[in-house]
């Protein structure tokens, strides 16, 4: 198990090295931040000025060589553009978009199992097609669609909640609810699917010829076995959240680190970007290897290879 | 040889006398709506210019933001409005099929026939190619999607092909990661170990005795990520990456319209249910197909 | 009605939902309100160290004051006379679409369309002409300046009595402290440093030169009759006054951390993505805010803006033109400005041989083009009546050394809607069955609906037989496709195609001509130097003496000269001349003026007073 989980650690490193790699190079694919910070009638003297003292007009061989002695050192060097240190950046925003974590987790959660047990207890009928559709809905729908009309609805018609930016505990209702419907249809699935595979289990069985309440038997019996398999699903609901992020804080003015990608794609602030794609994918790796951990505890049957 | 083959089609068919049977209880519970709609949609996208009252291009400026007809100001000459351009809506729409559609086979392609080799290559060759080619799957997942697509649109500039392939980028891990996990389940099959006393090569055992049997799950992760290619060319609209205009696609469309659901409802309502009722009709169906086809396929 | 009682019941639904998972999230929740604190207590921390520094500063600021006193026996009033009751109360609450790269420091900000969250901190050397119309230079720092009569110098006169928010006085010494910063620290980002430093008598360490404590002089390299606009947010981003003894004793760390300027607003505190706040200073020339407090946030998603004005979260916002009727429509306030800037289209590469061979390499073709465009519908309807006739390229009724009533005229006459010429100029060109064209389209900051102009533009060329390969791409893509060096070789970047662009509504257009024309600058739309034409060669003639003719009229003369050069070309073609748009709550928020030619608010908002009363209807 020890050297399981090393051997992944060594692997991730040599993957954040690719990855980082892969964002230096994308990164300055890009286009120049110099271009987008000086007005588009500004002189060739004057871009070149503004470049200058940008730092921009190092060789890329010396920018990629202090990216990387960088990153070994934990520093990701200041953001071109808000001057400010990348990293420090990133995890000033960081709490914001984590606060939306747990009411979007418990939205989707609360409405996919539902949903869940109900198609797998009615499998193959009119009831089961009906839940898929209801779970899907969320990922069905362009979530910045979903926002905006969510906006409309609750904030300029009815007025009872306000319609973005970060503040009291209303102000956490929609943005939650978008992230949310996301995931919903993955959860409700994969709860399907565990729920028929323990319905179909011999225990189960017996507890009906038992004479088992017929609702007993689910909810001690099969959601208790059905959720183990859900777990492996918060890794890819924390992708996803990530994902997620970037367009639902976009409409609701939210200063997490979904809106900070943005900025730093709009403007090409290589360091910025550098570090939060990095950073990113630090949080999306370590939480899949938490789960691939915690899930062989939980399941030993698991082979590490 | 010869009984190899004889071994393989057993898997998929088991026995072939009850098929017509079988077929009449599952298309009983084919799930009908969905089908309909998916029916509509390609139908639209192929006869595009022959059911197209308008092009989808034609600007009329003094037509600008025509309501449905069957709202007061409306008229049957645009069915379903205009936009900001005074561009018909219904045209745009059906044009917007064919653009979606393109765009979500041609990925799903791709990235599918990507994902399915490197999968098939790394779940049966194992070691070092398997770890390999893990990590790379492993790697592209940690990418943020859509940061992925937004990456790739304003480097390559936005287009058609930009976002063919941002998507075949993302999907091609997913599919490496199912397909790698199915002929691990797969391998230690007794025809496979048959197929190998036979002597056959590893290539040949790979592709003509495994891949038929991953296929059917393969078919159902296409048919369920439909729906991802479509909203991830909406997101990318959203962020000013998507497909550009003045080609009509319906994520572009979601987008121009955003910001006058008040005033103007019908430019990006109409075709988010659009894509609503396209997606979901595809994840039904796709369901369907999984339940019928490989009911013990978990993940998506 | 009643779709309503299910929307509010199913909100109950969702209410008791997020109630129940309150309880669900505490858990998380501690551990976050727990890094927040940390964070605010090292802000506090920093306070602390300015604090502290002011105290050093007061013994220095007195014996400043007693200088002024001899220099000046009778105080000047201040120059902007101000007019308002009472004190400045409540919050104004702005929300805007862009708040470009939030650094507190005016040296780190290179665009003054972006500065508009610096401005309310800064003074600039020269302000803005309130008495004009259209706005222009003004009075600001300096109440008086002038050209010396050797025609080398420039004499600016500081309005005495002027302080920084922290008390320190500000003069002379503060002057020449600023705009060698902006020339020299090695982080400036701000083209105007640069420009300055050139136009500057070299070595340009000499050449500002402080006469006494409110006198100014600086020594230009030969006639630079322009001069002035490098040192106004009226034209440029130049000229931002900060305080030097300040600066030298708390470092740029201690400055960034706690700005202080002098303008009539006083920061606060910023969040980086996310807001700034101010507080009123009570000791402005600008004028005393009406507000004690201002809030500008980071909304960059438009359908959210509109909803923060009709729900009351913001006061203000700023919209396009495609969101008017909706605000309207719903009770707020429009606020238009003038005079911003206009949208035009411009050829890439016709110096080229190969390009004369297109189509677009015939003067006729290109003067159909234009004349196939209706600026008017384009006007009505794309922009929703909230744009204008164009004046030729770069001008505006505000412009210096411009004939304005004359360049008017030509665009009521040359700028019009006339397809039947436009065909017959086809036809008499060979190409009355029209032809193709690349057309590259791109949002510009701040106004996110070009791409709807270029649909528009190539429309009305499909309807003359021009059928146009429209090409839209992100805004970060389409600049090093024209300026980065060595896309100058035909088929790189746009060469042989058109794209839109958009000229900033300046009072001076030398500059813009030379961004776009000069051969050694951004576009060479006339040739570089490599192809020098006969053009290009009476252009730069006529440039010369625009930007460096001491005798006004031969120096207006040139400029017209240039403009009618540039006109005759149809290479760079206005479209329409926009507007800035803004949106108020007038239960809130009175009505208000903006500055004719600046599209943002950073020199408005403390002249933005509270509501008269008109009635806000939803």
């Amino acid at each position: 198990m020890q050297k399981y989980i090393l051997n992944r650690l060594l692997q991730g490193i040599v993957l954040l090295f690719i990855v980082a790699l892969i964002v230096f190079a994308l990164a300055r694919a890009t286009g120049n931040p110099a271009d987008l910070m000086v007005p588009e009638d500004a002189t060739e003297e004057e871009r070149q000025f503004v470049e200058r003292n940008l730092g921009l007009d190092r060789p890329y061989h010396v920018q990629l060589f202090v990216f990387l002695t960088g990153i070994v050192r934990g520093d990701f060097g200041d953001s071109i553009v808000y001057k400010k240190p990348a990293a420090e950046l990133f995890f000033e925003r960081l709490p914001n978009t984590l606060k939306l974590l747990p009411l979007s987790m418990f939205i989707a959660i609360s409405v996919a199992i539902p949903l869940g047990v109900v198609a797998a207890v009615k499998r193959g009928t009119w009831i089961d097609q009906v839940a898929g559709a209801i779970a899907v809905f969320g990922v069905a729908t362009p979530n910045f669609w979903i926002a905006i009309v969510c906006i409309y609805i609750f904030s300029v018609w009815l007025d009872v909640l306000p319609p973005g930016r970060m503040g009291g505990p209303l102000h956490y209702i929609l943005p939650a609810f978008t992230l949310g419907t996301f995931s919903i249809a993955g959860i409700m699935r994969l709860i399907r699917s565990s729920m028929l595979e323990v319905l179909d289990t011999e225990y189960v069985k017996l507890a009906r010829i038992k004479g088992l309440q017929e609702w007993k038997v689910f909810w001690k019996h099969c959601l208790r076995n059905a959720l183990i398999p859900v777990l492996t699903l918060f890794g890819v609901f924390v992708g996803g959240f990530v994902t997620g992020a970037i367009v639902t804080e976009t409409v609701f003015a939210w200063p997490g680190i979904g809106r900070l990608t943005i900025d730093a794609v709009a403007q090409r602030d290589f360091p910025l970007l550098q570090a939060v794609i990095l950073l990113d994918a630090v949080i999306i790796l370590a939480v899949n290897l938490m789960v691939d951990i915690l899930y062989a505890y939980i399941n030993p049957r698991i082979r590490y290879d | 040889m010869a009984s190899d083959r004889v071994d393989t089609s057993v898997q998929v068919l088991e026995v072939s006398g009850e098929r017509q049977e079988r077929l009449r209880y599952e298309l009983k519970r084919l799930p009908w709506i969905p089908v309909v709609i998916i029916f509509l949609m390609v139908f639209a996208a192929i006869f595009a210019p022959l059911i197209a009252p308008h092009s989808p291009t034609k600007q009329s400026l003094r037509d600008k933001l025509q309501p449905p007809a069957w709202q007061e100001e409306g008229s049957a000459k645009h069915l379903l409005g205009t936009d900001i351009l005074g561009r018909d809506i219904l045209s745009r729409l059906i044009y917007g099929a064919r653009v979606s559609l393109i765009v979500a086979f041609t990925a799903l392609l791709a990235g599918g026939a990507i994902g399915g080799v490197l999968g098939l290559l790394s779940g049966y060759a194992g070691g070092k190619t398997d770890t390999f080619i893990m990590r790379a799957v492993d790697a592209t997942l940690a990418f943020p999607t859509i940061l992925f697509a937004l990456l790739l649109a304003v480097t390559m500039g936005q287009g058609l092909q930009t976002v063919v392939l941002a998507v075949t980028l993302i999907l091609w891990a997913r599919f490496a990661r199912v397909t790698r996990g199915e002929v691990l389940g797969l391998k230690d099959n007794d025809f496979v170990a048959l197929a190998h006393v036979h002597g056959c090569s590893g290539t040949r055992i790979m592709f003509v005795h495994i891949m038929p049997n991953v296929f059917n799950s393969f078919m159902v992760m296409l048919t369920l990520h439909v729906g991802l290619v479509i909203l991830t060319e909406a997101s990318l609209s959203f962020l000013g990456a998507g497909i550009p205009p003045p080609t009509p696609s319906w994520g572009q469309m979601v987008a121009d319209g955003r910001a006058k659901v008040a005033t103007a409802w019908w430019i990006s309502i109409i075709p988010g249910v659009a894509i609503t009722m396209v997606v979901i009709a595809f994840n039904v169906f796709g369901d369907w197909l999984r339940d019928r086809l490989d009911p013990k396929l978990r993940q998506l | 009605m009643s779709l309503r009682a299910v929307c509010l019941g199913s909100l109950t639904l969702s209410l008791a939902l997020v109630l129940a998972c309150g309880g669900a999230a505490t858990p998380a929740e501690p551990q976050i309100v727990e890094v927040t604190r940390v964070v605010t207590e090292q802000v506090e921390v920093e306070k602390v160290v300015t604090e502290q520094v002011e105290v050093e500063k007061e013994v220095e600021r007195e014996v400043e004051v007693t200088r002024e006193v001899l220099v000046v026996a009778t105080p000047v009033p201040p120059v902007e006379a101000v007019v308002r009751q009472g004190d400045p109360t409540g919050t104004l609450t702005v929300s805007l679409q862009n708040l470009g790269s939030q650094n507190t420091d005016p040296i780190l900000q290179t665009r003054a369309g972006h500065a508009q969250y610096q401005a309310p901190i800064y003074d600039a050397l020269l302000g803005f002409n309130h008495e004009s119309q259209y706005g222009g230079v003004g009075p600001g720092v300096a109440q008086e300046w002038g050209i010396d009569p050797d025609g080398t110098s420039w004499t600016f006169n500081i309005a005495p009595g002027l302080v920084f928010h922290n008390g320190e006085v500000l003069d002379a010494h503060d002057v020449k402290f600023s705009l060698e910063r902006t020339m020299y620290h090695d982080e400036s980002v701000v083209g105007d440093g640069n420009r300055l430093n050139r136009q500057l008598r070299q070595p340009s360490e000499e050449a500002i030169e402080v006469v006494d404590d409110l006198t100014v002089r600086m020594h230009t390299e030969g006639t630079k009759p322009h001069f002035w606009s490098l040192l106004t947010r009226a034209v440029f981003q130049g000229g931002q006054i900060m305080p030097k003894d300040y600066i030298e004793t708390v470092g740029d760390d201690g400055f960034r951390a706690q700005p202080v300027g002098s303008g009539p607003w006083m920061y606060a505190e910023h969040s980086v993505g996310d807001y700034f706040r101010y507080e009123a200073f009570d000791k402005s020339h600008r004028g005393i805010p009406h507000f004690a407090n201002m809030s500008l946030l980071l909304v960059p998603e438009e359908s959210t803006k509109l909803a923060m004005v009709r729900t009351g979260q913001a006061d203000l916002i700023d919209l396009v033109p495609e969101s008017a009727p909706e605000v309207e429509a719903a009770g707020a306030q429009l606020t238009v400005i003038e005079g911003v800037g206009m949208f035009i289209y411009q050829f890439w590469g016709l110096y080229f041989d190969e390009a004369q061979a297109l189509p677009i390499g015939d003067i006729r073709v290109r003067q159909a083009m234009s004349l196939a465009i209706n600026r008017q519908d384009i006007i009505d309807f794309t922009l929703n009546g909230y744009g204008r006739p164009s004046m030729p390229f770069a001008t505006f009724p505000t412009s210096v050394d411009v004939d304005v009533p004359r360049w008017q005229e030509w665009g009521e006459t040359e700028l019009v809607y006339d397809p039947d010429r436009a065909r017959a100029l086809l036809a008499e060109a060979g190409y009355a069955d029209g032809f193709e064209i690349t057309f590259w389209s791109t949002n510009f900051s701040g106004t996110p609906y070009m791409n709807d102009l270029s649909q528009a533009v190539t429309g009305f060329w499909d309807e003359i037989g021009i059928k146009s390969d429209l090409k839209v791409i992100e805004i970060g893509v389409f600049s090093p496709m024209t300026r980065a060096p060595g896309h100058d070789e035909w088929g790189e970047g746009f060469n042989g195609a058109v794209s839109i662009f958009r000229n900033a509504g300046r009072p001076l257009p030398v500059p813009r001509y030379q961004t776009t024309f000069h051969p050694d600058s951004g576009h060479y739309a006339f040739g570089d130097r490599d192809h020098m034409s006969a053009l290009t060669e009476e252009y730069l003639r006529l440039h010369e003496i625009a930007i460096s003719e001491r005798d006004d009229a031969k120096r207006a003369e040139a400029t017209n000269d240039i403009i009618q050069l540039v006109a005759d070309q149809w290479i760079g073609v206005p479209i329409v001349q926009g507007v800035s748009l803004y949106a108020s709550n007038p239960e809130t928020v009175g009505r208000w003026q903006g500055i004719y030619g600046r599209g943002e608010l950073g020199d408005v908002f403390h002249r933005i007073p509270h509501a008269e009363g008109n009635p806000w209807q939803q």
